[in-house]
């Protein structure tokens, strides 16, 4: 310290310092909760490991699984909003990004009704179909568990349902 | 160590010594008279300017598949070659910009922000733009050798919203990394783009030191941890949007315009150095183009006068300055006319957020919400800390100072700000989305971009404010001398 004045501005600094240290300590512990999971090493590529407590690990996952999305998957969008022309359902932009190159086109419940499916099929929809139609009552839903790490500021994302046909 | 690691280490190794050798080899003065902070600073967008630059050219010439880690394998080794060799080279500039101090300080930074450093490596992507706008497009490069056929951009009626208009620049570096690996890992990229942001605050630490040199360092150093600690920043430092990155651009413009204005010996390179930044801004975003445009008017505006100073004096105008600038220039706009004749050529987005955008009959109650919204914005405590606060005052109180000491002309640093902010100001007023949905959704992006360039203006306003403080009241305010 060059003086009494810089003794002052420290002090007065720390102070600020410190308070502003208090978020970034929220996130420190954030920020640590996937090592309790996922041991720190930078000798494997644990991207799988922590793509598994992605909120869509489930879409992440077909998306990998499944060699030819276009026609295995049918993609029902209901979710549109006609007044508003920005609105975006995140299930098509996870859709988009984890099965790009594919694109899966989505359609409507209309499209949806008049449509029939093979039993290797699967659907994934923005909302509950089942209860919608009778002939979608039977469809068989998959959940995968999927791990949280309850982070801090996080959204609830956007619901999504996958279903099997039934034999 | 997994390669995937040891890939991404030596690409970012690679940005930061390409950069390192421009920097030495085309500007020894700028080197010698900036510590170590601005140096990192200028030598990682200089680096990120030039991979740009590469990978728009293979991009357009649908070439990317020539960027495999075998090609970078002998790259890398002539990049660390020629470092190696600038170093030896250009020691005395650059041995006085290294401290023992300053190293202990980056030691402390890198200790500091070990977990942020381990979540940059450790998360899953998740972020609605960064996914939708940049990480899908990454993708698109990673999966095609460039636009041209390319179908994500040439199929008009395809992910319509992800702005296929916006520059291509931030995809195109997450591709890059993507071909080293040879796959896509949108997690392990996430440490790439926090060097943005470490780098952000390692140019306002330096910055600080510079305009401050009569505090002490370690005080200057906790100031700036406790600027850049907010929750915002921690938010945007690596998400995968590309905000941080035109952030850490217009903070290093704004401290290069201030050199620029107070360095008459160096202005040229500064120019340069200034061209070169902004530019790597409107290669990244569309606000990118803006600042480019502004900084450019400003800066050119006064090499002009300076012109006919020196002519006047019947000095030498060096034609070599002259020619070095243009060829610059050219470099700055190729790439950005490339872009453009790919969009003229290829309809990419069926509508633009500015189609049909004009001046609306309510434009006064749409000011006063926008003005309203930057208010509510730039005083939220919660999310830039108390610091924010203290920084608007401080910002305030030196322009009043300056104006009513008739020093106007010292408040060119602020110019560049202000006139962004004005942009950002008229694109609000004329846009046809929903106004309140489009502040509520874009200010706080755009206010990470402006608040360092705010925090560094400010910065460089407090000893001259003092010296006016103290020559109208006749008070001293006891700085040491």
């Amino acid at each position: 310290m060059k003086n009494k004045l810089e003794v002052y501005l420290f002090s007065f600094l720390l102070i600020i310092f410190f308070i502003n240290y208090h978020y970034y300590r929220f996130y420190e512990e954030d920020f640590k909760k996937i090592f309790q999971h996922v041991p720190f090493s930078l000798n494997k590529n644990n991207y799988e490991e922590v793509q598994r407590f992605h909120p869509y690990y489930q879409l992440y996952q077909l998306s990998q699984e499944i060699k030819d999305p276009e026609k295995t998957i049918v993609y029902v969008k209901t979710k549109v909003d006609p007044r508003d022309p920005q609105y975006l359902h995140e299930s098509t932009i996870m859709i988009d990004y984890f099965f790009y190159p594919y694109k899966l086109k989505p359609y409507s419940l209309r499209q949806l009704s008049k449509m029939t499916f093979s039993t290797d099929q699967l659907i994934i929809a923005d909302t509950d179909i089942r209860g919608l139609n009778e002939k979608w009552a039977t469809l068989y839903p998959i959940v995968i568990p999927r791990k949280d790490l309850i982070r801090i500021n996080r959204q609830k994302e956007d619901d999504f349902f996958v279903y099997k046909i039934p034999q | 160590m997994h390669i995937y690691f040891v890939r991404l280490f030596l690409y970012i190794l690679s940005i930061f010594l390409t950069g390192g050798i421009l920097y030495l080899a085309f500007f020894p003065g700028v080197v010698r008279k900036n510590n170590i902070f601005i140096g990192l600073g200028i030598s990682w967008i200089l680096g990120i300017f030039s991979f740009i630059i590469i990978l728009y050219v293979l991009a357009f010439i649908n070439a990317l598949h020539y960027v495999t880690f075998a090609y970078f394998i002998p790259f890398f080794s002539a990049v660390v070659l020629i470092f190696v060799y600038m170093l030896y080279k250009r020691w005395r500039e650059f041995v006085p910009m290294v401290t023992i101090k300053d190293g202990i300080a980056l030691l402390v930074t890198c200790v500091f922000f070990y977990s942020l450093l381990q979540d940059a490596l450790f998360s899953y992507l998740i972020a609605w733009d960064g996914i939708a706008i940049w990480f899908l497009k990454a993708k698109s490069f990673f999966y095609n050798a460039g636009v041209w056929n390319n179908a994500f951009f040439e199929n008009l009626f395809t992910y319509q919203y992800v702005h296929k208009a916006y520059p291509i620049g931030f995809p195109l570096l997450i591709a890059a990394y993507y071909r080293l690996i040879g796959t896509v890992n949108d997690q392990v990229v996430q440490f790439f783009l926090l060097f943005f942001y470490l780098n952000l605050f390692l140019i306002s630490y330096g910055f600080l030191k510079t305009a401050l040199k009569t505090v002490s360092s370690i005080i200057l150093f906790f100031a700036s941890l406790a600027i850049f600690i907010v929750p915002q920043f921690i938010i945007y430092s690596h998400n995968g949007y590309a905000d941080m990155a035109l952030s850490f651009i217009f903070a290093l413009s704004t401290i290069l315009f201030i050199f620029f204005l107070q360095d008459k010996a160096e202005r040229p390179a500064y120019m340069k150095l200034l061209f070169i930044t902004s530019a790597s801004g409107a290669f990244i975003k569309n606000e990118g183009y803006t600042f480019f445009a502004s900084m450019a008017f400003f800066t050119i505006l006064i090499f002009i006068r300076d012109h006919f100073r020196e002519k006047a004096q019947h000095k030498t105008i060096r034609m070599t300055r002259v020619i070095s600038l243009l060829i610059l220039g050219a470099l700055i706009l190729f790439p950005l006319f490339l872009w453009q004749y790919f969009k003229q050529t290829v309809p990419i987005e069926a509508n633009s957020y500015l189609e049909g955008a004009h001046l609306y009959a309510n434009s006064l109650s749409r000011l006063s919400m926008i003005i309203f919204h930057y208010l509510d914005e730039v005083t939220n405590v919660t999310k830039y800390g108390i610091f924010s606060i203290l920084v608007l005052f401080l910002f305030i109180f030196e322009h009043v100072v300056f104006i009513a000491n008739g020093k106007i002309k010292q408040l060119l640093p602020s110019l560049p700000f202000l006139v962004q902010l004005f942009f950002y100001t008229v694109i609000y007023l004329v846009t046809t989305v929903l106004l309140e949905w489009q502040l509520r959704t874009s200010f706080e992006r755009l206010w990470i971009h402006l608040f360092p360039s705010v925090i560094i203006v400010s910065a460089c306003y407090i000893i001259p404010t003092i010296s006016l403080i103290e020559k109208t009241w006749h008070i001293s305010l006891g700085r040491a001398k």
